[in-house]
């Protein structure tokens, strides 16, 4: 009977060691590129984001004499950031 | 004979009440489409294509910008610069059009298409960007004429 007890345990250790042996590696990898993203901090973006949606809604005055709301220019400006966020090269984080 | 002449009348009675435009729309709605683009808006001829295109390059722009600020992680092969990624910016750009309006959402309206105004959005953001390395819109609007649209050929002169 201990017998029996011995090898189930030994099985299930080795089990669960080749487990540990599959995934471990796996899990360092994601965590070495997640981790290794190149970050752009948030509020440079912003201000990038910004000075476009300027120029944008400056062109839109010259050429169609509609310059663009505060509202639109703000939509257009998260638009872009979470597009950002979306895309997932880079991992878009505070300063 | 004679059903077949009130039908012939009724048709006729139709087509006097449409509007050029909704006549034009059952016809076809991409010359409506096309017009929306190379329309003169402020005496200004071809006005929202000529936009859209300085605000194709200028978002260029910024994307470059923005990816030389992050150098991207060559080891993880799905990763692009937001520069070389076309779906990005075909739909950031479809966004930017849907979000400035000029009169993008009356025209839909008119044609009964407002459903329809983020695959349009991303059909023209896919044309500015199919362009993005021309100076202005003379090749579009040529582009257009070759594919039978009418449009003048000075109308982004």
């Amino acid at each position: 009977m201990t017998m029996m007890y011995r090898r189930q345990f030994l099985y299930s250790a080795q089990l669960l060691l080749t487990a540990l042996a599959t995934f471990i590696p796996g899990g360092i990898a994601l965590a070495q590129q997640t981790s290794a993203k190149p970050e752009l901090k948030r509020s440079e973006v912003w201000k990038a984001a910004e000075r476009y949606v300027s120029d944008v809604s400056k062109h839109a005055k010259e050429s169609i004499g509609v310059e663009l709301s505060d509202e639109q220019k703000q939509n257009m400006i998260d638009n872009i950031i979470s597009g950002i966020y979306a895309q997932g090269t880079y991992a878009v984080v505070d300063p | 004979m004679l059903w077949a002449f009130s039908d012939l009348v009724a048709v006729g009675v139709i087509v006097g009440a449409l509007t050029e435009v909704e006549w034009e729309t059952l016809h076809d709605p991409r010359g409506l489409l096309v017009n929306f683009l190379v329309g003169e808006v402020n005496r200004r001829p071809c006005a929202r294509l000529s936009h859209y295109l300085f605000m194709t390059k200028r978002f260029l722009t910024f994307c470059k910008e923005t990816d030389g600020d992050a150098r991207p992680l060559l080891t993880n092969p799905k990763a692009k610069p937001l520069a070389e990624d076309d779906n990005y910016l075909a739909k950031q750009i479809a966004g930017q059009i849907k979000a400035q309006g000029l009169n993008l959402k009356e025209m839909l309206e008119q044609l009964k298409m407002e459903p329809m105004t983020d695959d349009i959005c991303l059909i023209y953001a896919h044309l500015v960007l199919a362009y993005r390395n021309e100076e202005n819109c003379k090749k579009i609007v040529q582009e257009f004429i070759s594919a039978g649209f009418s449009v003048r050929e000075s109308a982004c002169g």
